[in-house]
């Protein structure tokens, strides 16, 4: 059983090192974008915020720190402050096991975000290895003087970059930049808008190319209720011509997959990803998310449940 | 003491295997969404949220003196009338008014359960009956409430006819559940009329005249209320309104969120029973209670109302934010304190127990806002949850 110090300590030395909570390389985060072309000097940029890219290496930590959970480490008279690697939890080497695969999948769906703005006529320039990661997690964790450490960093160098306008690819770091920054930051100006505000369906959205396709549609809770999203996300696979299956908890009444419970008690997020999952696997064999923390949480139970997760960004061809 | 983050988790995690309070949460949760629906969009409970949205933003924001006038009111009544700063101040008023060798009937009151008041009854020698079917359940089983409204929503058919067996002694069909409720009834009319004193609660209550408001569908408060020579009526100072009008669409939408689309009995009981039929005089007692006496109960409200959980002071207790909760449905009561459990009650146990006791259970809030979402009165509940992990993680990252 790991205490909340243990796993603070943890998520925030891999911040102070490598720059986001579970202390993945820049090379990784900037990877999908290699042998793209980008706007020079645009004021409009991807904010990717790294989630997606971040899946794999996700899944990895959360399977560290279950293991560590199990095998009885830790507990209530564990009292001293310091990192999971000190007592075991090695995610160095199962990071070194993720194949190129693995990692492919994830980058994808960012190489098609920029795709489908671009064919919205919306084109982005792209920060690169100056994309820092929003802090987001930190937040959800109570540490608002991390949070806001990195916030004033990424406005730092949005304003280097002369940013006027983010567009950002998953509801948690649009949470963060959109509702949150302007209220921790006296002077963030930064237009910020999900792809989903800005994609057109009629231009980017092949008509009716998934039909014959049916998917369970999970609604991520902050897309539906922080950013009221759940309509544009049905309006992408109604374009495709997809047959959306609703659970009874779906739109703004939609049931939390328990993704972000994934650090601090992964038996509890996985107990409610299992429940949600077998809610929607009554109505399909595949759900469609559109948000890279649900696409991680429910990827981990995906044998055990028999429902296949995907993200509206990979089910578009 | 307040409970560790490690030992809270360790009791979570202990709960997701216990497959009998999962299916009682289920089923709970899902028929609870089906009667929410049949109340959410109605033009009058639409109407209806807005004015008790704006009765309660004032009620929180007067708090002291409106329990003021509220004690002024009942003493006009001639009932009296008490405020108890303390958990144990309150034990103490009860004590003095009920004494010792008494049968006490009590309606479900969670306030009753936050100042122990049943166990203290019994430790000072009386015979005390929950006469609330699902509150007599978690008595027979020594249980604290899994939920505002529905205290035993963690114990399935199943689990109701083990207990009923034990107690009753005789076998239950768990699939007869007009059997299993017919024993309870049965076995509480026997207390109920031969029951000293009835102790019953607060939904709102009218500050310009006393009238308590209460919404149910057992019609056990209403008896608990009548029958028994003395009726001792308690709740939080929080529930004190304007006017009577205030107290009555208070207490209706708490019953519309508490899960009940036409709630059947709404009582409105302003002093012991009399009667005017004689010359137009008061006569006291009529039919129902001789005496009534009224305890406000504060325990840290108060403070809280002038402090950063103000929002949660406005709260109706109709727990529609803890049935629509992803940990609560895999974690049940146990993620809780020692008397409310998940969403807004983990605000009420920081403002009743104080935040030390809530903050190593707001690490397990999603902040997925679905409470936000249903909440009658617009309370941030998530808001406020983080407000209290935000207390603690800032203390741990600073020492």
């Amino acid at each position: 059983m790991l205490d909340r110090k243990d796993i603070f300590a943890t998520l925030t030395e891999n911040w102070r090192r490598a720059g986001n909570p579970v202390g993945m390389k820049a090379d990784d985060l900037t990877a999908w974008a290699s042998g793209l072309k980008f706007e020079e000097g645009s004021d409009t940029i991807i904010y990717t915020g790294g989630l997606y890219q971040m899946v794999p290496f996700i899944n990895a930590f959360v399977a560290g720190v279950e293991r560590l959970e199990e095998s009885g480490i830790g507990g209530a008279g564990f009292r001293v402050f310091r990192a999971l690697s000190s007592i075991g939890l090695d995610v160095s080497s199962a990071y070194a096991a993720l194949t190129a695969g693995d990692k492919k999948r994830f980058n994808d769906i960012v190489v098609r975000v920029v795709d489908l703005l671009s064919r919205s006529g919306v084109e982005v320039g792209y920060l690169g290895k100056d994309e820092l990661y929003s802090g987001i997690l930190f937040h959800d964790l109570g540490m608002d003087s991390i949070f806001e450490e990195q916030a004033r960093a990424v406005s730092a160098k949005f304003r280097e970059h002369h940013v006027r306008r983010a567009i950002t690819i998953d509801p948690h770091s649009t949470v963060a930049l959109k509702l949150l920054y302007p209220k921790v930051l006296d002077d963030f100006d930064v237009e910020v808008k999900h792809y989903m505000e800005v994609l057109d369906p009629s231009k980017a959205v092949a008509e009716g190319h998934l039909q014959g396709k049916k998917y369970a549609i999970h609604d991520p809770c902050l897309l539906a209720r922080k950013l009221g999203l759940h309509e544009s996300f049905r309006a992408i696979l109604r374009r495709a011509g997809a047959e959306v299956a609703e659970p009874t908890r779906s739109g703004r009444m939609t049931f939390c997959c328990g993704g972000p419970l994934e650090n601090i008690a992964p038996k509890v997020s996985s107990e409610i990803v299992v429940r949600r999952a077998a809610e929607l696997r009554q109505l399909a064999e595949t759900a469609v998310v559109a948000c890279p923390i649900c696409l991680a949480n429910f990827s981990r139970v995906e044998e055990k449940t028999g429902l296949a997760a995907l993200d509206v960004l990979e089910a578009l061809r | 003491m307040a409970r560790s983050f490690v030992e809270v988790k360790k009791e979570m995690y202990a709960a997701l295997s216990d497959e009998k309070m999962r299916t009682g949460v289920a089923r709970g949760m899902d028929s609870y969404l089906v009667n929410y629906r049949k109340v959410k969009d109605r033009p009058d409970v639409v109407q209806l949220r807005s004015e008790v949205k704006a009765i309660k933003d004032y009620s929180s924001k007067h708090m002291e003196e409106l329990y003021k006038s509220a004690l002024e009111a009942l003493q006009r009544n001639g009932v009296p009338g008490y405020y108890a700063r303390t958990a144990g101040d309150a034990l103490e008023i009860v004590y003095k008014l009920v004494g010792t060798g008494k049968i006490v009937v009590k309606s479900k009151s969670m306030v009753t359960e936050e100042i122990g008041l049943r166990h203290f009854l019994q430790e000072k020698g009386n015979e005390v009956w929950e006469t609330d079917l699902g509150e007599l359940i978690i008595q027979f089983r020594g249980e604290k409430p899994a939920h505002m409204i529905s205290p035993a929503l963690h114990v399935p058919r199943e689990a109701v006819a083990e207990v009923f067996k034990k107690e009753f002694g005789r076998t239950f069909d768990p699939n007869d559940l007009p059997g299993m409720v017919a024993a309870a009834r049965e076995f509480l009319r026997a207390k109920l009329l031969g029951a000293h004193v009835g102790i019953t609660g607060i939904n709102a209550i009218s500050a310009a005249d006393g009238t308590i408001v209460t919404v149910e569908n057992e019609a056990n408060i209403r008896l608990t209320g009548a029958l028994p020579p003395t009726n001792i009526v308690i709740g939080g100072i929080e529930k004190v309104v304007p006017t009577t009008l205030d107290a009555v669409k208070t207490a209706l939408l708490q019953g519309y969120y508490g899960g009940s689309p036409v709630p059947t009995y709404v009582n409105l009981s302003a002093g012991p029973s009399g009667t005017r039929d004689i010359e137009k005089t008061l006569v006291r007692p009529a039919q129902g209670s001789k005496e009534m006496h009224v305890v406000l109960v504060d325990n840290g409200r108060l403070q809280a109302s002038a402090g950063p959980l103000w929002d949660a002071t406005r709260c109706l207790r109709c727990g529609a934010c803890q049935l629509v909760c992803p940990t609560y449905s895999v974690a049940g009561p146990t993620w809780g304190g020692p008397t409310y459990t998940a969403a807004v009650g983990l605000l009420w146990t920081a403002i009743t127990e104080g935040r030390q006791s809530a903050d190593p259970l707001s690490y397990f809030c999603l902040e997925c806002e679905a409470c936000n979402d249903i909440c009658p009165v617009q309370i941030d509940i998530s808001g406020s949850i983080r407000w209290l992990k935000k207390m603690a993680s800032e203390e741990l990252l600073g020492g």
